[in-house]
């Protein structure tokens, strides 16, 4: 309750006076009889008292200070109205306030972010893509915008969407999304061989459907047949689909040439940056030069996004461009340093390309030929060589 | 605003333990010191004597009264 008075007194404004002379107590009670309200009233010394209230009350003091022969002395004013007063002159003040309520009004109204928590980045990207062919995205106008339609539109575009349910969270909208998952393919029963994908040595055979036709320490060539899917009985015969796991023992050869003396582009030093602030989509380049003034140059891209604590994103980005000048030196390596730039570099492809792949055995060759050095390695694998191959009959049923 | 018998003799007042006494139907204030408060209630004197007194509150017709009351003591 106090607190409520304090902010009342505060929004109407109050100001602090001294009392001065034998005859504050009087003065005091004269105030009482004409319905000024005191509050806080303090003897600070001998002969002076402190007082607040009301700002406006501070006229009628005159008469009643003269009737009880003291002086008042005003110390201050404060609250709202008085701060107002106070900057009356300054109308950028007024105006910064009101622009910001009147955002404050305004912007809640047009979507700041879109979130799709739900989807990887592949998929994220194309349902913003589906969103924005419907019209909605950063900046929408929130109260004009169909919701239902929308969901309607994603899963109608997408296939793989079983649900879809687009909410506003304040600024923010957020796109939930559910996938359906893929079934197993259980309904593909066009007639086919297996072929071998590669040459290898059979490690082992499990074949689920189908004839088979290799034995495990058999070697195939690429094209070999493995799994038959004609069955032939003593009624005749019927065609299907082959299933089979066949490893073989495969070699796989990878190679890395690394040239001793490189034109390799370093960096000068020099840097050009553009920064653009984009609202609401509508990009603002705050550099007058738009393009890049260095022939050769790499870049570095960098945005930020305002936010309001962790949850609110402000539609406002600042993207900052970086351009670095480079330019083309020659360098010299040694045969050590280039054989392990390739070794590295063949790592790397490697890592990739057999992942989840069982390497039995590994060897690798280093030859220098023409101021390089190629790394080859040697690798036996055991891999699944099957490779579906479909067969037609023709008329004839040949 | 409470309302009260206009011809009440004694002035209503009520106690908030010893740190705040409120007095009504208060006509003036005749002394005010921090050690004592002196507050005209019709034909009645009241004094308030305590520690480190100040004028909370004043109204039309009411005083509050603030800090460590030690006695109220009443002539007239």
């Amino acid at each position: 309750m106090y607190l409520l008075w304090g902010f009342f007194r505060w929004i109407l404004g109050y100001a602090i006076i001294e009392i001065r002379g034998v005859y504050g107590e009087a003065f005091l009670s004269l105030c009482m009889k004409r319905e000024i309200d005191l509050w806080e009233i303090r003897r600070v010394c001998p002969g002076i008292i402190r007082v607040k209230l009301y700002s406006f009350a501070l006229s009628r003091l005159d008469v009643l200070a003269r009737k009880c022969g003291v002086t008042v002395e005003v110390r201050g004013r404060f609250g709202l109205w008085e701060t107002l007063k106070r900057y009356r002159l300054r109308p950028g003040i007024f105006l910064g306030v009101f622009l910001y309520f009147a955002l404050m009004l305004i912007l809640p109204r047009f979507v700041w972010s879109v979130e799709i928590p739900n989807a990887d980045p592949v998929r994220e990207r194309e349902i913003r893509s589906v969103l924005l062919n419907s019209g909605f995205g950063v900046g929408s106008y929130v109260p004009s915008t169909d919701f239902r339609e929308l969901k309607y539109d994603l899963l109608l575009a997408r296939d793989d969407l079983v649900f879809a349910a687009i909410t506003m969270q304040g600024a923010r909208a957020v796109v939930d999304v559910r996938f359906a998952s893929d079934a197993p393919d259980l309904t593909d029963r066009t007639p086919c061989n297996i072929v071998a994908s590669r040459d290898g040595q059979i490690v082992s055979v499990l074949v689920r459907e189908g004839i088979r036709y290799v034995a495990k320490g058999q070697t195939v060539q690429k094209g070999d047949l493995l799994v038959g899917g004609i069955m032939d009985t003593r009624l005749g015969y019927y065609v299907v689909h082959s299933k089979a796991e066949i490893l073989a023992r495969v070699t796989d050869v990878s190679s890395q040439t690394v040239p001793l003396e490189q034109v390799r582009c370093e960096r000068t030093g020099r840097v050009f940056v553009r920064r653009v602030w984009s609202f609401f989509g509508k990009e603002f380049s705050l550099s007058f030069r738009k393009d890049c003034p260095f022939e050769s140059f790499d870049t570095v891209t960098e945005t930020k996004c305002l936010s309001l604590g962790d949850r609110a994103d402000v539609p406002i980005l600042l993207t900052e461009i970086r351009y670095y000048q480079t330019e083309p030196i020659s360098v010299s390596y040694t045969a050590e340093e280039a054989l392990e730039m390739a070794r590295n570099s063949l790592n790397e492809v490697d890592r990739v390309r057999l992942n989840g792949i069982e390497i039995e055995s590994e060897y690798e060759t280093v030859t220098h030929a023409n101021r390089s050095v190629t790394l080859t390695k040697t690798r036996s694998l055991i891999v699944d060589i099957c490779e579906d191959k479909e067969f037609y009959f023709d008329d004839k049923g040949q | 605003m409470k309302q009260y018998p206009q011809q009440s003799p004694i002035p209503p007042m009520e106690l908030l333990g010893n740190s705040r006494i409120r007095v009504d139907l208060c006509d003036g204030i005749l002394e005010y010191e921090p050690e004592t408060v002196k507050l005209r209630a019709g034909k009645r004197l009241i004094r308030i004597n305590g520690i480190d007194l100040d004028l909370c509150n004043l109204s039309e017709s009411t005083v509050v009264v603030r800090g460590t009351v030690s006695s109220v003591e009443f002539e007239g």
